[in-house]
């Protein structure tokens, strides 16, 4: 699996943002992680806003959304874990769908 | 180029320098200018940080390639939002000035008026320009904007000096370029920059038609010499790294007197010549892009500067004294309020004809007018919270003095879990921040609070206002009024009078 990574600028941060990161790297330990503003190069997105603006996921396309998981407040490493999990399952239902 | 890339790429320049009665061989090893190369270095590192790269980059309107935003024309209002929010960023990650706004602002400031210059007299300064700011963003290069001029006698224009050096003009035109004379103060980050990009100072008269120039040439043209500034407190950089404050980025820019002793320019770097009428236009347009950085970089130096005081606030054992909580959320307002200012001028930001968008000039200087005052503000409150301390820590060589540590290390203590050295080093960053050449530089950067006024008081919009007036004073008609009740004015008072009066009082 491919998880893409994009950041907001970080002009004013309410939270360590980083933090989001450290917990999908230790808990999806055997996938790919990149940065990349395009959510075509990877099987699940993950934006992280430092702040409710929200900047991160603005240069997404509304057609990509689906596979986006989006951050914009502290979260604990289960909670992280869990709506990447519930995205990464409607992903799969959707394919299923075709 | 990352910020170890660029401090390379300015040992392949030899740029004339002197300070402190020397002449300096090598920018980049001299102790002085190191914290000043550090913060520019900054402007250059975060842009290719993951965290960071969505408002540290753009992609280039003329090659469509990813660019460093310092290199970027604006495109569209993000592009000026997302310009304010680098400049707080990178306040914040160095609590200094980081001195590349000011040839970002040029850049954009120049592609405006170039356009327009083109349009009216049919010369080809735009097109040029581009063929400059192509390699500006590929070399991805750090430009310095030389606008003010040394000015000599203020009540004086330009060709009115005694001495006609005192503005930089144009003493010899050849067939392959220009030759250029005089003197530009306070160019912030001057010798640790690759390009000077100069402008006029003011908006000028036929009879200043010498003056009117604007053009490009690296840092080490032959004939250009910087005279590197003192600053509060500067050689404290040369006895270790508390006494500073902030030992890694500096204080302020790292400023120069730029003199330029006959200096030739290429036609192809040449972007006004003799278009005195146009001074102006380049001028305020440099301003309003200035401006509109204030509330983003001096709020994010005031986000450190909150930390320092509440740091401070926490190891004297303070924090929760109601007075303390009051001043820490004064200091946060104002500050945020500059931020607003900053936002709205970049959120009420226009389209240019060049294509280009710029900044609300009339919220922009109000921005910069904010920042004239409010820091002073948010410094003072910072050195009430601190304590006397701020300006009475003992030096760096005593603390490290076998013979004196021990007794600094338990008298200068506050609360118990928190080392001496640490409350000593927020001391030192709250001096750094609030006493020192910070204020005037929040005062003068961009221009002096009259020059601001000047433009607010011209694009304040004062005949609409006086209409306003007259409308609702009853004195000339109202639109709205008329729709609301039906009636004019005068038909309303009137049957409302006579009504009140005779269910009231029985007068008929």
């Amino acid at each position: 699996m491919k998880i893409g990574i994009k950041y907001c600028g970080g002009c004013n941060p309410t939270y360590s943002r980083e933090k989001i990161e450290e917990y999908i790297r230790k808990y999806f330990s055997n996938a790919e992680v990149i940065y990349t503003s395009n959510p075509e190069n990877v099987d699940i997105m993950v934006c992280i806003s430092g702040c409710k603006r929200g900047c991160a996921i603005e240069s997404i396309n509304r057609k990509d959304m689906k596979k986006v998981v989006f951050f914009d407040e502290y979260k604990t490493e289960l909670e992280v874990v869990k709506k990447i999990e519930e995205v990464l399952l409607c992903i799969q239902e959707l394919d299923l769908e075709g | 180029m990352t910020g170890k890339e660029y401090i390379e790429s300015l040992k392949k320049y030899k740029p004339t320098v002197y300070f402190l009665g020397r002449k300096i061989e090598s920018v980049v090893d001299e102790p002085m200018f190191r914290p000043h190369i550090h913060a520019a270095a900054m402007t250059y590192e975060l842009a290719h940080d993951p965290r960071y790269e969505d408002v540290m980059t753009a992609t280039s309107h003329l090659t469509g390639e990813k660019i460093n935003r310092f290199t970027h024309i604006h495109q569209n209002i993000e592009d000026l939002v997302k310009k304010v929010r680098m400049m707080r960023l990178l306040g914040q990650k160095t609590g200094t000035c980081f001195q590349r706004c000011v040839g970002f602002d040029a850049l954009n400031a120049i592609y405006i008026t170039t356009y327009d210059i083109d349009k009216k007299y049919g010369t080809d300064y735009h097109a040029r320009f581009i063929e400059y700011l192509k390699y500006v963003q590929k070399n991805d290069l750090m430009c310095v904007g030389a606008m003010t001029d040394v000015k000599g006698d203020r009540s004086l224009r330009p060709h009115q000096q005694k001495d006609p050096d005192l503005y930089v003009h144009v003493v010899e035109k050849r067939e392959d370029g220009i030759v250029v004379r005089g003197a530009k103060a306070h160019m912030t980050g001057a010798v640790n920059s690759h390009e000077v990009i100069v402008m006029p100072t003011r908006a000028m008269g036929p009879e200043d038609k010498d003056y009117a120039v604007s053009f490009a040439v690296p840092i080490d043209a032959e004939g250009l010499i910087n005279i590197f500034v003192r600053q509060t407190n500067d050689t404290r950089r040369l006895d270790g790294d508390i006494d500073c404050g902030n030992a890694k980025y500096g204080i302020v820019g790292g400023e120069t007197l730029m003199i330029f002793n006959d200096v030739f320019v290429p036609w192809e770097r040449v972007f006004m010549c003799g278009e005195y009428d146009f001074a102006g236009e380049l001028v305020e347009t440099f301003a309003t892009f200035h401006r509109q950085n204030y509330g983003g970089c001096k709020v994010g130096v005031a986000d450190v500067l909150i930390g320092a005081a509440t740091n401070l606030a926490e190891y004297n054992g303070v924090l929760k004294a109601s007075h303390i909580i009051d001043k820490l959320t004064e200091m946060i307002h104002m500050a945020e309020t500059c931020w607003c200012c900053s936002l709205a001028c970049s959120y009420e930001g226009y389209k240019t004809s060049s294509g280009a968008y710029m900044p609300s000039p009339l919220l922009a200087n109000v921005t910069k007018l904010n920042v004239t005052r409010l820091p002073y503000e948010w410094s003072r409150l910072a050195q009430d919270i601190a304590g006397g301390f701020v300006i009475t820590t003992p030096s760096e060589k005593d603390y490290k003095n076998p013979e004196t540590r021990e007794f600094i290390e338990k008298y200068l203590k506050g609360v118990a879990d928190v080392p001496t050295e640490h409350r000593l080093r927020m001391f030192r960053l709250v001096e750094n921040l609030s006493v020192g050449a910070q204020l005037p530089e929040s005062m003068h950067g961009a221009g002096s609070p009259a020059a601001q006024k000047i433009m607010i008081g011209r694009r304040g919009n004062i005949e609409m206002k006086k209409e306003l007036a007259k409308i609702i004073a009853g004195i000339k008609p109202d639109e709205h009024f008329r729709k609301i009740t039906g009636k004019s004015e005068e038909e309303f008072f009137k049957e409302m009078i006579e009504k009140a009066r005779g269910e009231r009082y029985g007068e008929k």
